[in-house]
């Protein structure tokens, strides 16, 4: 004899489950909530901007959002903390159920056999009648060591006509009074009402923001905002695991009780009443709440030695349930704020680690209670009835087994996985840094110099002069170098600004030669300070705006000569404006590449760019010329492809192109077959010619390569500049520079 | 106690004698109306997962026919065919008669009641109208239960027993129904056509 039929027959008030429902409570008051109040009051001050995200950010929308997720979630708290408050006053509750429900002493014949009955398994259980059709019977408690059982029109009926299962519902009500559940699940229970409603509400007070999020779109404070908000939504889900779980293990504990009692048959035919229920799918889901599915009890009523092991493991069990709706969840939010997946990985291992550290406790009193409960289960008894229990220690085997869930998870904390986030490493503090950066006023003085250069150089050919322009952004250099940023961005920071600071003054003394140099390299090397510091911000998920760097919002004429005419150009003459070996020091002259892929599931992208790479030969209107040079085996190699168009055909072809090229995205790519992908990411305008467009193009196949594309055009014609590499590209302003000088040779 | 709880015990007593205990209590409860008798009827309070009252009160449910269609049967009860009692009985036993004779089922089952068409012989034959009448109230009544819940056959012999017995004291029949009426619904006690689990218990042990 095996499993629960073993455990069954040993005397008849044997408690097969410990009582998670009590653990439950008292980690939740003693543990959980504590702990939570704090984390909440640390939350709700970062929201408020009282922590250390500063308040200029926290104003906006989104972290308005966040504070009302963040309360919401809290709310939770408040309804299982009041639920489990509720239960320590069972008078009170007493009093109340018998006045809600009407509830009266009766000595009928009917209710005095029922009462002689329930005596023999507990005598101090007293029987309520109810003039009710609404229930069955209900046990409740009417003092510490009082408790009633409430009982109802149907089981009146029922006990004419089906004795047995009248007798199984009794017996699962004296169950739950022997188990001490009577306090926490029963009749007119705070804790299962609370719960009950706080499911619906939480979602309704949850879907009006969310639809205003969703309204927001994306950007970077919405990214900023998804991946708490993500969190924050999940919490309460995490948080009902435990107590449902236990709330369900109470229910059959209490089955498993009527069973070894009055057979399974009788339990059967009991919930059978339940049967066919018409209640509306909502009601029923809410339901699950409290009382598992009416399937799984009548499942569990079948005795089954790896069914109790199963039971038994069950509550310890839910830990992992909650752990892994913990991984879901963070896994979410740490795409939505865009977090790379060697990242994600090293912070859900972290997260594992600190959720299993973080329940210690727990787990050990579970192997406590699983290991101590054969011989537990009958004082435990004893507690709540003052009837001496006849159960004998329970078998210690399926204890045993059930106990190496709850010990395998505590020496899982134990293992050595990551301690720290990945962002919470040094990382972290350099992300705290770029906030207090931007909270000081660092990305205003970045745009204000950036925002400086543009009216240099265009003041260069006025009238007026660039001297008030000049000392302007001369001053606003200065400014935003008495601020630069923390982390990988402040290198060229520095010298952006720099190099700026020395184009103001040079422009001042009219040294219109190192004004040049000076430019170029303080654009260059002010795009990369944008580039490093978007990416910084990105991954901080610090919710600021980078604003666009002084390459893009500087309005550099595209040539000092006057725009070419209407004409379209002659290949001779194309061919005589391309890029020389002259213009691009250390690159030499190479073949243009003409294996181009011809498979993909994109194949107008593919198309697109292999026409834009001089694969195809345009139409007969159309004139071309190309070139090629390379720097080195694995590059960086240049291709330019420059053509001119009868009419506005340079214009329609542009915008051909480029609305192609902005929708690729990623696609596959291959000879006959895909062997790897191609991404367009598109960069936007250059500020180059009439219009101009570039952007970045990875190719993963064998060798990865990754290119920048420009195009321009300009009159009746369009250029097509490609700088590809396998070793890394050139720095974005040299690369601008070179689209730059072909856009001017294209119309000396 | 009151007319309805003595009515409500007497239809107990013959057709749910499990409820005979509590029936004049239910039927106090009933006429009192409000939250007391929507108590009595089955409700979506029940959680799917725990015990259900399953269809085991089936007295709440037949007091719910009657009091729905208790103005209907108050005008049948006091119509001038059915104002001899003796026309009554005899219109009475020509439904019973009318149900044994084209009933195959065995003795313990309860036949479906068979309006009678035409003349019936062991009976004196009512007038034309008076027959019309019962049929009416009794095909009404039956519906009603079976929108109720009740399975046909129980909805039959459950329609030609509360008939019988209205009809054996029409003036405390009529006392009764209005007892039952005397306060409307409030909305939420409604006949509810779930109780699909009420037919095949209908036999008592007592």
């Amino acid at each position: 004899m095996t499993g629960r039929a073993a455990l069954a027959s040993r005397g008849a008030a044997g408690q097969l489950m410990p009582p998670w429902l009590w653990v439950w409570l008292i980690g939740d008051l003693a543990v959980l909530i504590p702990g939570q109040i704090s984390d909440e009051r640390y939350q709700f001050a970062e929201y408020t901007g009282h922590g250390d995200i500063p308040g200029r950010l926290t104003a906006g929308i989104p972290y308005k959002l966040l504070l009302l997720f963040g309360v919401i979630a809290a709310l939770t708290y408040v309804v299982l903390a009041a639920g489990a408050v509720a239960a320590l006053f069972p008078h009170l509750r007493g009093r109340w159920v018998e006045r809600r429900f009407r509830l009266a002493r009766d000595d009928r014949d009917v209710i005095t056999e029922m009462q002689g009955f329930v005596s023999q398994y507990d005598p101090s259980i007293q029987l309520r009648v109810a003039i009710s059709s609404q229930q069955l019977a209900r046990i409740y408690p009417a003092g510490w060591r009082t408790a009633r059982i409430a009982v109802f029109l149907p089981l009146v009926a029922l006990w004419y006509r089906d004795r047995r299962a009248a007798q199984a519902v009794l017996l699962h009500e004296v169950a739950h009074r022997r188990h001490g559940d009577q306090f926490v699940v029963g009749l007119g229970s705070p804790f299962t009402w609370l719960i009950r409603i706080w499911v619906p509400a939480f979602l309704l007070l949850v879907l009006a923001p969310v639809v205003v999020y969703a309204a927001l779109g994306g950007g970077l404070l919405a990214q900023a905002v998804s991946g708490q908000g993500a969190l924050e939504l999940l919490r309460p889900a995490e948080l009902l695991i435990l107590p449902v779980a236990a709330l369900w293990l109470a229910e059959l504990n209490a089955d498993e009780f009527t069973t070894h009692v009055a057979g399974p048959d009788a339990l059967r035919h009991a919930l059978g009443g339940s049967k066919g229920t018409d209640a509306p799918i909502a009601a029923r889901a809410l339901a699950l709440l409290s009382h598992p599915p009416r399937r799984l009890r009548l499942l569990c009523a079948a005795p089954r030695p790896a069914g109790t092991v199963a039971l038994l493991a069950a509550w310890p069990a839910a830990l992992i349930a909650q752990l892994g709706l913990l991984i879901a969840g963070a896994f979410v939010a740490y795409l939505l704020i865009g977090q790379q997946l060697p990242d994600i990985g090293t912070d859900l291992l972290a997260g594992t680690r600190q959720f299993l550290a973080g329940n210690r406790i727990l787990l050990i009193t579970a192997v406590i209670l699983l290991l101590g409960w054969p011989v537990l289960a009958r004082p435990w008894d004893r507690l709540w009835s003052p009837r001496r229990s006849s159960a004998q220690h329970q078998l210690w085997r399926p204890y045993l087994a059930a106990a190496t869930v709850p010990a395998a998870l505590l020496a899982v904390s134990f293992a050595p996985l990551p301690a720290s986030y990945a962002g919470q490493s040094p990382a972290h503090d350099t992300c705290a840094q770029l906030a207090a950066w931007n909270h000081s006023g660092g990305m205003d003085a970045k745009l204000r110099a950036d925002s400086a250069v543009g009216p240099v150089y265009k003041a260069i050919a006025s009238p007026q002069g660039p001297a008030v322009a000049a000392r302007a952004l001369e001053s606003a250099t200065a400014a935003a170098l008495r601020n630069p940023p923390p982390g990988t961005a402040r290198d060229s920071y520095v010298t952006a600004m720099t190099d700026l600071g020395a184009f103001a003054r040079d422009v001042l003394a009219g040294r219109t030669a190192p004004a040049g140099t000076e430019l170029a390299n303080g654009l260059t090397a002010d795009e990369k300070t944008s580039s490093l510091l978007a990416e910084q911000i990105r991954k901080c998920s610090v919710p600021v705006q980078v604003p666009p760097s002084a390459v893009t919002t500087t309005p550099v004429p595209s040539t000092a000569h006057p725009a070419p005419g209407s004409a379209q150009l002659t290949t001779a003459q194309l061919k005589a404006r391309l890029l020389t070996q002259a213009d691009l020091a250390g690159y030499a002259p190479s073949a243009p590449p003409n294996d181009f892929p011809s498979y993909s599931d994109k194949p107008v992208c593919v198309a697109t760019l292999n026409d834009l790479s001089s694969a195809s030969a345009p139409s007969a209107a159309v004139t071309q010329a190309t070139a090629a040079f390379t720097a080195g085996p694995d590059g960086p190699w240049i291709e330019e492809v420059a053509r001119s168009y009868p009419g506005l055909g340079a214009a329609q072809a542009f915008a051909t192109a480029v609305k192609t090229l902005a929708g690729c995205g990623t696609f596959t790519l291959g000879q006959t077959a895909a062997a790897g992908t191609e991404s367009v990411q598109p960069l936007g305008s250059v500020n180059l010619g009439r219009q101009s467009w570039s952007a970045a193009i990875a190719t993963q196949t064998t060798i990865p390569v990754t290119e920048k594309m420009i195009l321009a055009q300009e009159g009746t014609s369009l250029i097509a500049l490609q700088v590809a590499s396998a070793v890394g590209l050139p720095p974005a302003g040299q690369i601008r520079a070179i689209a730059a000088r072909a856009i001017a040779r294209l119309t000396q | 106690m009151d007319v309805a709880g003595v009515w409500a015990e007497r239809i107990a007593q013959r057709f749910t004698p499990a409820e005979a205990s509590f029936a004049a209590e239910v039927g106090m409860a009933y006429a009192a109306g409000g939250s007391r008798r929507t108590e009595l009827l089955p409700g979506h309070s029940v959680q799917p997962g725990a015990f259900g009252p399953g269809g085991w009160a089936e007295l709440p449910m037949i007091l719910q026919v009657l009091a729905g269609i208790g103005p209907a049967l108050k005008a049948f009860l006091g119509s001038p065919q059915v104002a001899n009692v003796l026309a009554a009985a005899s219109l009475l036993t020509a439904l019973r008669q009318g149900r044994s004779a084209e009933s195959p089922q065995g003795p313990g089952q309860p036949a479906q009641v068979q309006p009678p068409a035409g003349s019936v012989d062991a009976a004196p034959a009512p007038a034309g109208n008076e027959r019309q009448a019962v049929r009416q109230a009794f095909l009404a009544l039956r519906e009603r239960l079976e929108a109720a819940g009740f399975d046909q056959v129980r909805a039959d012999e459950l329609a030609y027993g509360l008939l019988e017995e209205l009809l054996s004291d029409t003036a405390g029949a009529a006392t009764f129904l209005d007892a039952l009426t005397a306060v409307p619904d409030d909305g939420t006690a409604r006949p509810r056509k779930a109780s699909r689990r009420i037919s095949g218990r209908r036999k008592d042990p007592r």
